[in-house]
């Protein structure tokens, strides 16, 4: 028998009371630490008085640029980044019925990293439109363009089916990498931009990246939260689903297509960042049950705040300013930790 | 309540039913019994409405099946599978409590009614002491009744079972089929059951269609259809039938070939 537990409401006043905290927390400690040190207190009287236009000193200027143009939006854009793969994660496990998917499995990463190696082979990276380079806007055509072909191959015997789904995005993603590896032999001179820009980091994002993604959060976190009770019914199972009144074939298309529309929104800003997808779901569906209702908005919780922790690790653990690649942080850190989940709690994790 | 008309059903390159015809007046319990693959899931899947008919028609209350919306058909119909996978280790109550869905309005919560409905669907079939446990840690049989109550929490006119309670010991297998009779004896549901188990269907439905290669090849009252010509054409396996004085119902033992049958 299991071990007695403490009942799941408990734990989910625990849940919210603890990430409720460390949030904010963490978002404060975050723009507190870099290679340009700044005192606690002066970031604080930064934060709380973000308009002030008063006469200051060249170097409070310098600081207030830092904290809020450099920092801030990079927290910011972490914790948005962070919430839109796990919460896409989270949907992908429970519309594919397959624990080992992520936000990448239907090969909206080899897509955006098409479109970016595309751009970057083309000398595109460097036009600007609106204050922004052409590369999000590249690798979110990318991944965009390669969605719609897995959909499109998915549904090829009138039903949208899990299985087909799965192996055309395992097609579309093989396809497309063979694609970038000939981009990168071309030209070997944009051979390590395309590398690190594949590697997936948060170095040099503004204020601009946060509101490529935003939009496109907002409306993938409606239309899923709209069908959270169907993902609890699809995961009886297709026959039962259906008998029980939900319409799976255009559910499971209407869910897919806004998970992947956000994570394509999060690859476009910070390039290609992993196990955040997969591990974050399994992790909070351990705490707090698999139900969909309660689930989500703890996942998008927790994957805002693993994210901002792995990218301040990111960029302060080097000495002298040095950065690793986020999706570097987030393998090293997440690909044990799954290990972990899986020898652990394996029957939950596979259940 | 349940009318099928010249249905023609199958998959996509192997048609299954062919010319079926069926009508089950509400408050029936009907058995449908054949051999393996000889059409009875294919006919449950066209009766929810997951295959779509090749040719014929369906109606269920005088409506043709394909004009009710999914959620007006799940308000009719519920069904008991074989064979129910739940992915994710959702708890025995939380299954039981998605049978609420066809009755539940999007953007409010349960309802008191819903949680009453529950109460009663784990009382009925004895599931209240799995309701904290998660679906994945439960036997094939306590699943199976878990899903029982899933079907009766969603509150339809018609339960369609099938084989919905192989994987159960003699005791639960007929707590649940006594059940069965109680709902469609007191509650007027009509209840559509496939089954393997010959003697089953002869205790408890007074109704009887046998299946054979897509097509009906007996329907009538237990007692006129439960023959040994009956069987033997079905199963192609030599049958003896016995009436069990005890009480009134109709028994039947297959008998190996070798052994041949008594004339």
């Amino acid at each position: 028998m299991s071990r007695p537990r403490r009942p799941v409401p408990h734990r989910l006043f625990l849940f919210w009371t603890v990430v409720g905290l460390l949030v904010p927390a963490c978002a404060l400690l975050c723009t507190a630490v870099g290679p340009f040190h700044l005192e606690a207190s002066q970031v604080l009287r930064i934060l709380s008085h973000p308009y002030h236009s008063g006469p200051t000193t060249e170097a409070e200027q310098t600081a207030r640029y830092i904290v809020l143009n450099v920092r801030l939006a990079r927290a910011v854009l972490a914790l948005l980044v962070g919430a839109a793969l796990a919460l896409a994660g989270a949907v992908y496990q429970g519309v594919l019925l397959n624990p080992l998917a992520d936000p990448f499995t239907l090969g909206v990463s080899s897509g955006a990293a098409f479109g970016a190696s595309l751009a970057i082979l083309g000398g595109w990276g460097a036009w600007n439109l609106a204050g922004l380079g052409t590369l999000p806007v590249a690798a979110f055509a990318g991944a965009a363009g390669a969605l719609l072909l897995v959909l499109l191959l998915g549904r090829m015997d009138g039903r949208v089916q899990t299985a087909t789904l799965v192996l055309a995005g395992i097609i579309v993603s093989t396809f497309l990498s063979a694609w970038i590896s000939l981009l990168k032999s071309l030209n070997e001179d944009s051979l390590s931009t395309i590398v690190f820009w594949i590697m997936g980091s948060l170095s040099g994002r503004s204020w601009q990246h946060v509101l490529i993604i935003l939009p496109y959060l907002v409306g993938g976190v409606c239309v899923i939260f709209f069908y959270v009770r169907e993902l609890d019914l699809l995961a009886l199972g297709d026959v039962s689903a259906h008998q029980m009144g939900v319409d799976v074939s255009q559910v499971r298309l209407r869910l897919l297509a806004a998970a992947s529309l956000i994570t394509a929104a999060a690859v476009a800003v910070s390039g290609v960042i992993g196990f955040v997808g997969l591990v974050v779901p399994h992790l909070v569906r351990l705490l707090l049950g698999p139900r969909h209702g309660r689930l989500l908005p703890a996942v998008l919780a927790t994957g805002a705040l693993l994210t901002l922790l792995s990218d301040t690790l990111a960029r302060s653990i080097l000495p002298g300013g040095q950065e690793i690649p986020l999706g570097v942080v987030t393998a090293i850190l997440g690909a044990p930790f799954f290990c972990y989940l899986l020898l652990s709690k394996r029957k939950a994790v596979l259940a | 309540m349940i009318r099928v008309s010249h249905l023609h059903c199958g998959y996509p390159g192997r048609p299954v039913l062919r010319d079926v015809n069926l009508h089950v007046e509400r408050g029936e319990f009907v058995g449908i019994l054949g051999p393996n693959g000889s059409g009875k899931t294919t006919l449950l899947l066209a009766l929810t409405g997951y295959l779509r008919p090749d040719s014929g028609t369906i109606t269920i209350d005088g409506r043709p099946l394909e004009e009710l919306s999914s959620r007006q058909r799940a308000q009719k119909t519920a069904v008991v599978l074989q064979d129910s996978q739940v992915r994710f280790p959702y708890s025995c109550a939380e299954v039981v409590a998605m049978g609420r869905y066809p009755h539940q309005d999007r953007w409010r919560g349960p309802t008191p009614r819903d949680a009453e409905v529950v109460q009663w669907a784990m009382e009925c079939t004895h599931t209240l002491e799995l309701a904290d446990r998660p679906i994945s840690a439960t036997s094939g049989g306590e699943r199976q009744r878990v899903m029982m109550a899933k079907a009766l929490a969603q509150e339809t006119p018609i339960l369609l079972l099938d084989e919905a309670t192989s994987a159960m010991d003699v005791h639960w297998r007929l707590k649940a089929f006594e059940l069965f009779q109680q709902l469609q004896r007191h509650q007027r549901k009509t209840i559509l059951a496939i089954l393997h188990d010959v003697n089953l269907a002869a205790v408890f439905c007074p109704r009887l269609v046998f299946l054979k290669d897509g097509i009906v090849a007996a329907d009538g009252p237990t007692r006129d259809v439960l023959t040994p010509a009956t069987l033997e054409r079905v199963y192609h396996s030599p049958a003896l039938v016995y009436d069990v004085p005890e009480n009134g119902t109709r028994q039947v033992f297959f008998v190996p070939e070798e052994q041949g049958t008594p004339s």
